[in-house]
């Protein structure tokens, strides 16, 4: 516990030493943790952390033996060495890997492996690239052999070819995070290890080369587990907190008495506690988030049998609707002979009663087609004053039964040509018609046609009902939305007003409602009209 | 309609002159045999799967003066329609063994069916159908149940040209 004092070495590179191989042990228990057991990268990254340490770790002890026994330090250092090319070897694999995902067996992968065993073997039995050793006080001067050329050569090849997989494909952010610990580790090492020593002769610095494997492994390691710690907020917690952890925990080993020793203690306890806890709390925080995608995901599927359901039932309906239809048509049009006075009146109605029924299968079916914007809309030039006058006709009747007056104002002349779909623009109308006469017991409901710009036509339908509160109002035009009506009872499917809110925003036109509560409300829309020149077709 | 097996009589249609007070039967699959009556009228085809809905369409069809043929699936009217060269294609969409858009893909490959009139008759009000149709050169994609048989007829006489 109290300081380790060897061979003059700073207190950097003991700490130094001592976070390396901390966070390297930290990492191999990661990957192999998180990665999955089929997953042949979790035994490559060990491979690379085994012989990552063992060059780092028996660097530094040749430095550390190399002032009492330089014999020693020679073997330390071979063993070093030993493991260099087989670490650049398994960093080349990775990198095949990270992008791959499996290392196929290619006669390049064995060629390298030999190599890089060959130059291992020569490092440790030959003095072709160590020759001998000599310390100077603090630092190792490695004596290089004939070999040292041609060995940082083959080096060099390695790295080169552990860059080349990692730009061909398209770049992820495993990638950018492998190759961005590759390259501190290149440039690392292209500059301590093999310039300074090779061309300039300064060898005493190369244990910064040394060091700098341990970005390479960090962001090796965050490349491979990545699906388990995507989200860099959480890495970024995850890491600084062992960081934390581990600078605390070295601390202790640099304390020069017992209070500052208890006081580092207590300091490492708690912090241990309280990124125990908050590592927990993140991971929690990631179960839960994968918990929603799966949610999402199920109610995307449920929508989707919601809208199958709906289309096949109003397709089915459609059919004896139609033919209802077709046949009451063609009888009240007389197509069947001359038919009672009494019996027209009674097919009217029968008309009327399945036009509606027909109105609200479309409505239930297209409200999500209309929001998908999938409907088809049948669109030409319409006159306004003709919908409204026929929705009149077919709702005169049912004002009358309830004792309205119903009332039918179109100035003369007025513009009233638009594009639209008529049929659309017809259910717009009798949406508010009958609304209308829905909500309102006693008065009248009228129809107007205004023109309040030379551009724009406006429809209102204004009813003396009991009006509609600012809370209501808010709501109205919302998705299945229904307001009570004089009975108490909320009437209709909810579903009319938001779509012909839908539908007129679709032509290109407004919508809205004025109401005074007791005196009765106004319900208007406004749609632009067809230009004078192309009206004149 | 035609009835391949009852090919002894002369090919079979549907249409009276004013003074034939009979009503026409249809069932499934299509087959009739009425007396052979003088061409008048242009010749209409109706595919439609729904006997009920072919009952309707073909009672309103002869009473306006045309002649017509129907099928109830899409291999039957491709033979049909093929075979008796109409005037006037009126598809359904939803039908079994083919459907109306396939069967118009089909027609339009051959240069006689390359321009000929179609409109589509169906329920199903999906854009992507109808965008679809529009794209083989259907002239127009109706919803069946927003229309009267007479809308239907005054359709078919816009797009034949009035006549």
């Amino acid at each position: 516990m109290f300081p380790l004092q060897l061979a003059h070495l700073p207190s950097f590179h003991h700490m130094a030493i001592a976070t390396i191989n901390i966070t390297v042990i930290a990492l191999v228990a990661l990957v192999h943790k998180y990665s999955k057991a089929t997953d042949q990268r979790g035994r490559i990254f060990i491979a690379m952390g085994l012989f990552m340490l063992t060059w780092v770790d028996f660097a530094y002890l040749a430095r550390l033996v190399g002032q009492s026994s330089l014999a020693i330090s020679e073997v330390f250092l071979r063993l070093a060495w030993v493991a260099t090319p087989l670490f650049f070897y398994y960093t080349y694999l990775v990198s095949v890997t990270v992008i791959f995902q499996a290392v196929r067996k290619s006669t390049l992968n064995t060629t390298l492996l030999v190599i890089a065993v060959a130059l291992s073997a020569a490092s440790a039995f030959s003095n072709l690239i160590i020759e001998g050793i000599k310390f100077t006080g603090t630092n190792i001067d490695i004596q290089y052999g004939v070999g040292f050329y041609p060995f940082l050569a083959i080096i060099s090849l390695f790295m080169v070819l552990t860059l080349v997989p990692v730009f061909r494909t398209k770049m992820t952010s495993k990638s950018w995070a492998f190759l961005a610990g590759v390259l501190i580790f290149y440039v690392a090492n292209i500059i301590f290890n093999i310039s300074l020593p090779a061309f300039m002769h300064v060898t005493h610095l190369y244990y910064l080369g040394d060091y700098s494997t341990v970005f390479l492994l960090a962001l090796t390691a965050y490349a491979i587990i990545e699906h388990e710690l995507f989200k860099v907020r959480v890495i970024a917690t995850q890491a600084l907190t062992i960081v934390l952890w581990i600078i605390l925990f070295v601390r202790l080993f640099g304390t020069t008495s017992l209070t500052e020793f208890v006081v580092d203690l207590f300091v490492f306890a708690t912090s241990v506690a309280f990124g125990v806890l908050f590592l927990k709390s993140v991971r929690e925080e990631r179960v839960q988030k994968q918990k929603l995608e799966e949610l999402a995901v199920r109610l995307q599927d449920m929508d989707k049998q919601k809208d199958e359901f709906i289309s096949v039932a109003a397709h089915e309906l459609r059919a004896p609707m139609t033919a209802i239809k077709g046949y009451l048509s063609m009888i009240a049009e007389g197509d069947a002979g001359a038919i009672p006075e009494e019996a027209v009146q009674y097919l009217g109605d029968a008309i009327i009663g399945n036009d509606r029924l027909i109105r609200l299968v479309n409505n239930m079916l297209n409200v999500a087609r209309i929001e998908e914007g999938r409907l088809v809309y049948q669109i030409g030039n319409v006159r306004l004053s003709e919908v409204v006058r026929r929705v009149f006709d077919e709702f005169r009747l049912e004002a009358q039964d309830k004792g309205l007056a119903m009332k039918i104002e179109i100035p003369d002349p007025i513009n009233d040509l638009v594009r639209a779909d008529e049929d659309r623009v017809h259910e717009v109308v009798a949406n508010f018609v009958s609304n209308g006469i829905k909500y309102t017991d006693k008065g009248s409901v009228v129809i107007k046609l205004v023109q309040p710009t030379p551009q724009s036509i406006r429809c209102e339908i204004v009813d003396t009902g009991p009006g509609i509160s600012k809370e209501d109002g808010e709501k109205l035009f919302n998705k299945f939305y229904r307001s009570e009506s004089a009975i108490g009872k909320a009437v209709g499917s909810g579903l009319g007003l938001y779509i012909s809110k839908l539908l007129i925003e679709e032509f290109k036109g407004k919508i809205g409602f004025t109401s005074t509560p007791g005196k009765g409300s106004n319900f208007w829309f406004e749609l632009p009209l067809v230009s004078q020149e192309a009206q004149s077709q | 309609m035609t009835d391949e097996t009852t090919n002894t009589n002369p090919p079979s249609v549907a249409g009276r002159p004013a003074s034939d007070t009979s009503v026409p039967q249809v069932s499934q699959p299509v087959t009739q045999s009425v007396a052979p009556q003088p061409a008048q009228g242009p010749l209409l085809f109706l595919a439609e799967d729904d006997p009920l809905l072919t009952k309707m369409y073909s009672a309103k069809f002869t009473k306006e003066g045309f002649r017509l043929l129907t099928a109830g699936d899409g291999q039957e009217a491709y033979d049909t329609i093929t075979k008796n060269k109409p005037d006037f294609l009126i598809l359904d969409v939803m039908m079994p063994k083919l459907s109306g858009l396939e069967l118009l893909e089909k027609l339009r490959q051959e240069s006689h069916f390359k321009d000929i009139p179609v409109m589509m008759l169906t329920n199903l009000t999906q854009k992507e159908e109808a965008q679809k149709a529009l794209d083989l050169g259907a002239k127009e994609y109706l919803i069946k149940a927003n229309l009267t048989p007479s809308q239907v007829v005054e359709k078919v006489k816009l797009h034949l040209g009035g006549k």
